[in-house]
């Protein structure tokens, strides 16, 4: 397999992934689990896959999809705060996987979680025009701690999954599979 | 277990431990508190819309031009109905202590319930 036709493939993957990963997190009541505005996630299980495997721009993409789709299915202010999330968090993560060798998944998926927060409430704030939103801030923090490190841990658990079967379907080439 | 099964190496807990440490902190220390003479006040895009305050003795039912519905009893005020998708201004509750928010971000509209001395900001602690 090529390796762009092997790079376009997983892109499209991944972001179908994250899109359906969107909408089923959705479905889950998690109004009495979860604070009021706190998300899990899940999605950025596909992000976080994509910045490790396919580099910044397809990350960033897959970000930008995920906004256009909250905002056809959620409304306007959805996409803005989709985004403005999705953007720093993405950033965060890609120059952590870039730059440290040692930190993990784990670490990584809460960080990128808390900077996911962290954009939300500086669009929300413009939106409004008031700093109280930063009211909402020390539980969406411990709320961001819970559900990075489970992303992270998903993340790090099925990544070596994935590298596996990408390599049997390269094995599987060399030994004439064409 | 070697190390390519492990989840998390014991510096990636602590670093974990620490941060969720960090912000068990932080949520004690924001922690609002009650305070007698503490005002509700009512902006819409920035813009202070009403002010309540909460030791006044009757109830209230309050429609915002943008048709938001913020209810007002017993010293509590919160949202009541909103046109937004997602209702995160209503489960966020009623709020009677200061520093307290409650936000709606696609109608533009912010609870919050400040103290006596107008110049105290949530951020500055």
């Amino acid at each position: 397999m090529k390796k762009t036709t092997y790079k376009i493939a997983l892109f499209g993957i991944l972001s179908a992934v994250a899109l359906v990963l969107s909408v089923l997190e959705s479905f889950i009541p998690w109004s009495g689990v979860m604070p009021p505005g706190a998300k899990a996630g899940f999605s950025n299980i596909a992000t976080m896959f994509a910045a490790t495997s396919l580099g910044f721009p397809a990350a960033m993409a897959i970000t930008l999809i995920k906004a256009l789709f909250a905002g056809v299915t959620r409304g306007f202010t959805a996409m803005l705060m989709s985004l403005s999330g999705g953007v720093l968090s993405t950033a965060v993560m890609y120059l952590l996987f870039k730059h440290t060798k040692r930190m993990g998944y784990m670490p990584i998926g809460v960080l990128s979680a808390i900077s996911h927060n962290a954009g939300q409430l500086l669009a929300a704030g413009v939106l409004v025009g008031s700093k109280a939103v930063l009211g909402y801030a020390p539980v969406l923090l411990i709320s961001a701690i819970v559900t990075g490190a489970v992303t992270g841990t998903v993340l790090r658990a099925v990544i070596p999954a994935i590298n596996k079967t990408v390599n049997n379907m390269n094995s599987y080439e060399h030994k004439g599979g064409r | 277990m070697n190390e390519q099964r492990k989840l998390a190496s014991p510096l990636q807990a602590l670093l974990i431990l620490l941060l969720a440490a960090a912000a068990t902190a932080f949520f004690f220390i924001t922690r609002p508190d009650r305070q007698d003479g503490a005002v509700a006040v009512i902006t819409v895009k920035g813009r202070v819309v009403k002010e309540v305050s909460l030791s006044a003795a009757e109830d209230e039912l309050i429609t915002l031009d943008n048709g938001v519905v913020i209810e007002f009893t017993d010293g509590k005020i919160g949202f009541k109905e909103s046109g937004c998708p997602d209702k995160i201004c209503i489960r966020t509750g009623m709020l009677s202590k200061v520093g307290e928010s409650a936000a709606c971000v696609p109608e533009g509209t912010v609870i919050s319930i400040e103290g006596k001395a107008p110049d105290i900001d949530i951020i500055s602690y």
